[in-house]
């Protein structure tokens, strides 16, 4: 009478309206009670088709939609934009407009991983620091609406420099928030970094291995937490980048094993303060000119290809670019870090809880509309 | 209360009848108005936490937010969903509360003021808890939803789980006061802090602890919500649920932390004694112990709102490795301490007044670590900036035109 | 190492087939259908080389008054990532497949799926070829330059000729 107990697995459907995937992604998920067999991810809820409409716009045209890419780092995804464009056309972008880059792009970097950082608190549970680092937040919000008129997608950053300069007291208001800001991320650490419930869901949850990491092509904090000292403004120095002196934060495996949930999480954190010596320097070094090189109103560039890379804070975004010499763009194909960091979960997955693939898709900082674009 | 009554002239039958009636008409009551307010300062003092305030719309600060939750859930559609299993779904919500409902018996709110003194109190409750069980079981079942199941699972195996540490813990306590009974616990304890249970030695410290933290697991807050883990569940077992249902559970909930202030008031920090010299006054009594609870009561809303969430394999662990262990090694400590120190009162003395001075040097560092980071976050930001006016230009030729011409 | 350094270490190296494709802008290493997976694979493994990661894979639909035709893009990227080349593979219409270079790189089977949603290339030996960005039962390819927008989905009308200019009232709130 010895009969083996069949059981089912559960198939439960982690629909596009959820309160913990970032933004409208669908998981199909098998379960065994609350371990993971398979998970499957289903895309394409947010398919805007941005790259189709490349080919109808003209060349300035467009940055405004590269802001809707990726709208937590908008000025990082305009300025992707403007540099494959600026390639395409040789045009020479003036030192003060790379100085203001520099500027906007490390405070929207700070602010993207604020939010990746706190997004990922939230999911595990720990309401108060993404409360507060939103309020944090909101002084990098003021910073970037007074010198960009909109406080999500700026459309500042175009082809050939910025949109106009920064207005004065910019700069000193600036200097005032990195002194703030350095002693709230302190706190922030104290509050959830540091906490050992926190520590115990994220070590050695989901590692990828330095291999893996080559193989899936997974960019930014993703890949340096598995140990890789790869970081776009270091490898393939773009703007001003080379005049500054700031250190690439590499995953170590602290808590638990070298790339797993917690060194995708501490390497954003330790970014955050490189980010904020970067603008201390940047204010110090920022030239007077103009802000924005001569280019024509409709750019013809020359027939051919250009593939760019521009490292946002989701990682390595490669803007291809392929023109036949009309004013508008005959092929765009924009290459987002989280497209594959999505892809990876289907791999990480199996033999998780329910509860740690949140922390997962939390810690690989995926959003959906980069995804989907 | 039926003394009272008798004392305002009723004959003694007809007083007990009363009795009877009115205890529950006054706790129904407290229940369901305290739920509605501990959910505003459970909001109020979240959104200070965080840099914001909470509800301040609806009465004066926001104070009657709960009346406006009330009678908006109460006139919501109650959705069934296709294909639950209808008694039981309906008979959820009931089982809930009425778990919660029926702890508040023995709830010993002032010197002699018990709805009903059971001479099992303690007992009691723990065991009138796990109707919350079966009702969240059923809950989760019964609506037909894969989210709720895996919540009522959940809950049904981590309250089912904290329960012995619950009851480990408070076996310290009972060891002092020699009876299950509320008020028996209360006359073991006097009124300073010297004489609380919680102090008098380290193992009813630790059992102290312990009681608090299996109690934070069985009334659901964080660190161990997942049972509703709303990023994780959606809404976990009461996904299901709408309009007044709703609300039940969630006032259940609400009602059970005050039941968990309660206990750990009456059974550790001397629930309503007062000095002598105060003699038996009831009113007063019944104050202390609800500032009392509400302190407790307001150490957990703190907790929920700065501790991440355990999984729940980690909470699993928790209690079977480490907290049940640690409540036989309190038992057992408090089991020598009471034999070494039965006939020396002075080594109790001594071992209260070192613990009191411990907790208060821990909560001196804190207040100081408090206010280290008070003063740290007062860095100016976003203060106003002088703007230097450009300096004045060439006066303008036009202007040096009509004096020529003049 | 430049497009021409790693163009003519892989003609003497590799015994495949491959044109260079300059042109004043970027180039790109040109090779037939069929040599693909053969050219990817003694690329990634070339130490020399250096270029182990697959970044992009994408295409172009290229439609003239004379010829169409879909160009695939390869980008592949130096391990310490500051340098990349392009692969680009042109199909002809009439004979839209390309090997796929999953077993190589685990990022390529989302791209790859991708490109066949947007511009209808099949992959061939891809272990799970279907629609990513699209609903399954979309009709068409929508990068391709000829696309039609259809103007039902199941019961939903698209509305092709909306009319965005403001309305009257509209006009008179414009001081």
């Amino acid at each position: 009478m010895n009969q083996e107990l069949t059981t089912q697995y559960m198939t439960i459907n982690m629909g596009p309206q959820h309160p913990s995937t970032h933004g409208v992604i669908r998981f199909i998920l098998q379960t065994d009670g609350e371990i993971i067999k398979s998970c499957v991810p289903d895309i394409g809820y947010l398919h805007r088709s941005i790259e189709k409409i490349a080919e109808g716009v003209s060349w300035q045209g467009f940055v405004p939609y590269t802001d809707r890419v990726d709208y937590l780092c908008a000025m990082n995804a305009n300025w992707a934009y403007s540099m494959a464009v600026e390639k395409l056309i040789s045009c020479e972008v003036p030192q003060r407009a790379e100085y203001i880059r520099v500027l906007v792009g490390e405070l929207n970097r700070i602010s993207s991983h604020l939010i990746a950082i706190g997004t990922c608190a939230m999911d595990l549970g720990a309401f108060t620091p993404f409360i507060q680092l939103l309020r944090e937040r909101e002084y990098i919000n003021d910073l970037l609406e007074l010198a960009s008129g909109a406080r999500l997608t700026y459309n500042y950053i175009c082809i050939g420099g910025v949109m106009h300069d920064l207005p004065p007291g910019w700069l000193e208001r600036c200097a005032e928030f990195v002194d703030h800001f350095d002693v709230a991320m302190e706190q922030m650490n104290r509050l959830i970094t540091y906490n050992r419930i926190f520590i115990n869901r994220m070590a050695n949850l989901a590692p990828i291995s330095p291999e893996m990491a080559l193989d899936y092509n997974l960019v930014g904090p993703n890949l340096r937490a598995s140990g890789h000292h790869i970081d776009l403004r270091r490898t393939t120095p773009y703007g001003v980048y080379p005049q500054l002196d700031f250190e690439v934060p590499v995953g170590k495996g602290i808590e638990g094993t070298l790339g797993d949930c917690y060194d995708r999480f501490f390497v954003r954190v330790e970014e955050i303060r490189e980010s904020l010596k970067i603008l201390r320097q940047a204010i110090k070094q920022i030239p007077s000119g103009e802000v924005q090189a001569k280019v024509k109103a409709n750019i013809k560039p020359p027939v051919g290809h250009v593939y760019v890379r521009h490292e946002t804070p989701r990682g390595d975004t490669g803007y291809f670019i392929e023109s036949d010499g009309s004013t508008s763009a005959y092929r765009l194909k924009i290459r987002t870090g989280s497209f594959t960091a999505m892809s990876i979960i289907e791999t990480l997955s199996p033999g998780a809880f329910i509860a740690d693939l949140v922390a997962i898709i939390g810690s690989l900082d995926v959003v959906a509309p980069e995804l989907d674009r | 209360m039926s003394n009272l009554l008798v004392s305002l002239g009723l004959n003694e039958t007809l007083a007990s009848y009363l009795a009877v009636m009115i205890w529950p008409a006054l706790l129904v009551n407290f229940v369901a108005i305290y739920g509605g307010v501990i959910s505003v300062v459970l909001r109020k003092v979240g959104g200070w936490m965080q840099s914001r305030l909470g509800p301040n719309r609806v009465g004066p600060g926001g104070s009657l937010q709960w009346l406006a939750d009330a009678i908006k859930l109460i006139l919501k559609e109650g959705i069934i969903p296709a294909g639950c299993d209808k008694l039981m779904w309906n008979l959820a919500p009931f089982l809930i509360v009425m778990g919660v409902f029926a702890t508040f018996v023995v709830v010993p709110w002032g010197s002699y003021i018990v709805p009903s003194d059971l001479n099992v109190g303690i007992l009691y409750v723990i065991s009138i808890t796990a109707l919350t069980v079966v009702g969240i079981l059923m809950a989760g079942w019964a609506s037909n939803n894969k989210w709720s199941l895996l919540g009522g699972m959940r809950a049904a195996a981590q309250i089912v789980t904290y329960e012995i540490p619950v009851a480990m813990g408070l076996l310290p306590a009972i060891l002092v006061a020699g009876s299950l009974q509320m008020s028996d616990l209360m006359k073991a304890q006097g009124w300073s802090p010297f004489d609380w249970l919680v102090f008098q030695n380290p193992f009813s410290m630790l059992a102290f602890l312990i009681f608090f933290v299996g109690s934070l697991a069985e009334a659901n807050q964080t660190p161990f919500d997942f049972p509703e883990a709303e990023s994780e569940l959606v809404q976990g077992f009461v996904t299901e649920y709408s309009g007044f249902r709703f609300a039940a559970v969630g006032l259940g909930e609400f009602a059970n932390t005050w039941v968990v202030g309660a206990l750990c008031t009456a059974v550790f920090l001397g629930a309503g004694n007062l000095p002598a010299f105060l003699g038996e006054a009831a009113f007063l009594s019944l104050l202390v112990f609800v500032v009392k609870v509400s302190l407790v009561v307001f150490v957990m809303i703190w907790l929920r709102w700065t501790l991440p969430r355990f999984r729940i394999d980690q909470a699993m662990e928790f209690s079977w490795k480490y907290l049940l262990p640690l409540s036989f090694v309190a038992f057992f400590g408090q089991a020598l301490f009471m034999l070494a120190t039965y006939e020396r009162p002075w080594a109790q003395q001594i071992t209260s007044h070192v613990m009191v001075l411990l907790f208060l040097g821990v909560l001196f560092k804190f207040s100081g670590r408090v206010m280290a980071n008070i003063r740290l976050q007062n860095t100016p930001v976003n203060s106003p900036v002088k703007i230097q006016p450009p300096a004045p230009a060439a006066p303008a030729p036009a202007a040096a035109e009509p004096a020529t011409e003049a | 190492m430049n497009l021409q350094e790693a163009f003519a270490l892989i003609q003497a190296k590799s015994g495949i087939n491959v044109t260079l494709v300059p042109t004043e802008l970027e180039g790109s290493i040109q090779v037939d259908a069929a040599n693909l997976h053969a050219l990817l694979a003694f690329i990634k493994s070339n130490q020399e080389l250096g270029f182990r990661v697959l970044a992009s894979q994408t295409g172009v639909h290229a439609k003239t008054a004379e010829a169409e035709s879909i160009t695939l893009y390869y980008f592949l990227v130096h391990h310490h990532y500051h340098c990349h080349i392009a692969i680009s593979c042109k199909l002809g219409m009439d004979k839209l497949e390309a090997p796929s270079v999953c077993d190589l790189w685990p990022a390529a089977n989302w791209l790859e799926r991708e490109t066949f949603d947007l511009l209808g290339v099949r992959f061939t030996g891809h272990p799970n070829l279907q629609r990513i960005m699209l609903p399954h039962d979309w009709v068409g390819h929508p990068l391709r330059k000829d696309y039609v927008k259809p103007e039902f989905y199941h019961d939903t009308e698209f509305d092709l000729n909306i009319d965005n200019r403001p309305s009257e009232i509209a006009k008179s709130f414009i001081l």
